[in-house]
């Protein structure tokens, strides 16, 4: 099965818990992107989605305004990690069990090296040549006389 | 052997929770959580009208007048439709371009019949990577 590595991606975007709240916010609206890990000296210890961002916002005239605060103030620690040779499936069933959308990706060393989200599962689906095989539509009888004769 | 793509039927979450398009955010977010949902199909009477997600709820709750908006103030009118006959790699394919959450599924008649989130989307690569490789760990 494939594992994480061929489907992660590798030039991860990442802030740190010193980080404004709002910057941060700006980033990730610009980059189009919903997850980033919250790292600090190359260690994840967090991970900062727009569904936490958001709870530190407010709408004022049809804009969103975040609150002036840090990233450590919105950050979720509890931060479910996989490595690059964690299965696909395996990877999969984290993000079912967990109700999560990404998965920060360490290495050996606890350093982060690429992240894994849905989206990324997504194409995964979209791009295999995936099948299901149909069954023949007649099924083989063996005619009595023909039984006990080698196949 | 002949193959089939798989349909999205096949995967989708049938006759998903639904809300009236009146209901006042402060209900849409608690139904979204008793129903461990992100996404709720908007209706008005009987006809689909829109798609509301917890996004947008928790950022519309912080504004001034919160107490006043509704699902129809905040939802996506014309969400991301297909039908229950859609093979499985178009609808991941707009959703994984466009970043959708969710494609909401629509018989000939316009009725929604399900849904099919980035939830359902693991469910099925789950299952076609059990069908592809039953002997993982």
């Amino acid at each position: 099965m494939e594992t994480v590595n061929a489907e992660m991606t590798r030039r991860v975007v990442f802030v740190t818990e010193d980080d404004d709240l709002v910057q941060a916010y700006d980033s990730m609206r610009a980059l189009e992107i919903q997850h980033v890990p919250v790292v600090r000296e190359g260690k994840v210890v967090g991970i900062l989605s727009d569904r936490d961002v958001l709870l530190h916002a407010h709408k004022r005239r049809g804009r969103i305004k975040v609150r002036t605060t840090k990233v450590r103030e919105a950050m979720v620690t509890d931060v479910v990690l996989c490595s690059p040779t964690t299965s696909i499936g395996s990877a999969v069933d984290l993000m079912l069990e967990r109700r999560i959308h990404c998965l920060p990706v360490i290495d050996k060393n606890q350093s982060l090296v690429g992240i894994i989200t849905t989206t990324d599962l997504l194409r995964l689906l979209r791009d295999r040549e995936w099948r299901v095989e149909l069954p023949l539509p007649f099924q083989f009888e063996k005619p009595s006389f023909l039984m006990g004769l080698a196949a | 052997m002949p193959t089939k793509m798989p349909q999205v039927r096949e995967y989708m979450t049938p006759t998903p929770h639904t809300i009236a398009s009146e209901t006042p955010l402060k209900e849409v977010q608690e139904l979204m959580r008793q129903n461990r949902v992100r996404h709720l199909p908007v209706k008005k009477g009987e006809a689909l009208v829109g798609i509301i997600s917890d996004r947008s709820v928790k950022s519309a709750l912080g504004s001034t007048g919160e107490n006043v908006l509704t699902a129809e103030d905040i939802m996506i009118p014309d969400p991301f439709s297909v039908s229950p006959q859609t093979n499985l790699d178009e609808v991941v394919a707009a959703m994984a371009e466009e970043k959708y959450g969710c494609a909401l599924i629509r018989d000939d008649d316009g009725k929604l019949v399900g849904i099919f989130t980035t939830v359902d989307a693991c469910r099925a690569l789950r299952q076609v990577l059990e069908t592809f490789y039953p002997d993982r760990n």
